[in-house]
């Protein structure tokens, strides 16, 4: 029972030898498995075809890293785009103001506007500037358009403006072409009312207005809104609607002028 | 249990592989062992030697080093539960130990003696050291078919 239990290993030894034996002189044996057997090329070609799929996986993973990469350079563009963008306007704006500030001999102050004020329904600016900066009481208001207001409260540091297009709001105007005579006034909405306009009164519509300076609180010859509007006349009357060529509520940065 | 074990084997190996550390494992020597283990002699040397076969057919060397290595693991493991041996925790990680850092020793003294040494002495026994140690500690939990 012991001697067969040795001789498979025996068996086994001597056959291990005698083929290692034999390889060591003739070479290694060949077999399926071995370089040039079917089995041996077969895993040779699965190993370089799961090369081949680790390589496009990577590539993959890198394009992917460089798309996200680009991703990240498109939305940083934007953002500088958008800067710049906004740059370009302040730019144009401001070079728009210096313009009217050489050209306007009233000038006093040059303001930003903050925001609008917060009355519910008045249609009311409040600027940077005030009584430190020599803003006073009624003084025009003046953006690169035209008129914007005229200066309702002073504050020391701030003021509040009121728009042309508030309905307490008035000014001596002028028409451009015609010569007529008038009195433009808000409405409170987006529109203005030329007010005093004679039935008979020859006005066409985009014709321009300009403070006449009647009213001793604007200079006169500014540009202050267009008739946008000429209705049928009522009585001694007829009935004008005009609209500021300023935008007043779109302005970010205004002058004062004083009379 | 038995799939269990091979499962285990398989992500051992697979995390081994994946990790890519300079360590050589001798999954085949352990496979080899449980075989012999759980199987005796005859299967254990035909199993270990077929393995061996595998391993030899793969490689670019001769035929015969793994064959008798591994044969010899199957053949030898058989025996560990046997006699005055009683399988324990210890037993296995010392039989899984010894017989993979014995089989691989074998294998490199074959290689060496009819073919080409494939690395220094002491490297060849430090690899096999680490693969025996690694087989132990999965030794462990390798027990004999009658054995609970």
């Amino acid at each position: 029972m012991a001697k067969r239990g040795f001789l498979p290993p025996l068996l086994l030894t001597l056959l291990s030898v005698a083929l290692m034996t034999y390889q060591s002189s003739h070479g290694p044996l060949r077999t399926p498995l071995g370089p040039g057997g079917v089995l041996y090329e077969a895993s040779q070609a699965l190993g370089r075809a799961a090369q081949a799929v680790a390589g496009f996986k990577e590539m993959l993973l890198l394009r992917q890293r460089e798309l996200q990469a680009l991703r990240r350079q498109v939305e940083e563009l934007k953002a500088q785009s958008i800067t710049l963008r906004v740059l370009q306007e302040e730019n144009r704006r401001l070079r728009e103001l210096l313009e009217l500030k050489e050209l306007s001999p009233g000038y006093v102050a040059s303001a930003n506007v903050l925001g609008r004020s917060l009355e519910r329904f008045g249609h009311v600016l409040v600027i940077d500037a005030g009584r430190s900066q020599g803003v006073r009481k009624d003084m025009a208001v003046v953006a690169p358009g035209g008129l914007v207001g005229k200066v309702l409260k002073v504050q020391e540091q701030h003021s509040h403006v009121l728009l042309l297009t508030d309905i307490r709001f008035s000014v001596a105007v002028r028409a451009s072409s015609s010569g007529l005579e008038a009195v433009l006034s808000g409405t409170g909405g987006r529109d203005c009312v030329l007010k005093y306009v004679p039935a008979e009164a020859e006005l066409r519509e985009g014709e321009v207005l300009l403070s006449s300076g009647l009213d001793g609180l604007f200079p006169p010859g500014l540009k202050v809104g267009y008739v946008a509007h000429v209705g049928r006349a009522q009585g001694l009357f007829r009935q004008v609607r005009a609209r500021p060529l300023a935008e007043p509520m779109r302005v970010r940065e205004v002058l004062g002028l004083r009379p | 249990m038995r799939r269990l074990l091979l499962s285990a084997l398989a992500v051992v190996a697979a995390l081994l592989a994946d990790l890519r550390l300079p360590l050589r494992t001798d999954l085949l020597a352990l496979l080899a062992y449980c075989y012999g283990l759980r199987r005796g002699p005859s299967g254990g040397i035909f199993f270990g030697a077929f393995l061996g076969f595998l391993e030899d057919g793969l490689s670019a060397s001769i035929l015969g080093p793994a064959v008798l290595a591994k044969g010899m693991v199957g053949y030898t493991a058989s025996f560990l539960p046997r006699g005055f041996f009683r399988w324990s925790p210890v037993l296995g990680f010392l039989g899984a130990f010894s017989l993979t850092f014995l089989a691989d020793a074998l294998q490199y003294a074959s290689l060496g003696v009819f073919w080409q040494a494939p690395t220094t002495l002491g490297q060849a026994l430090a690899a096999a050291a680490l693969a025996g140690l690694l087989n132990g500690v999965l030794g462990v939990f390798i027990r004999p078919r009658d054995e609970r």
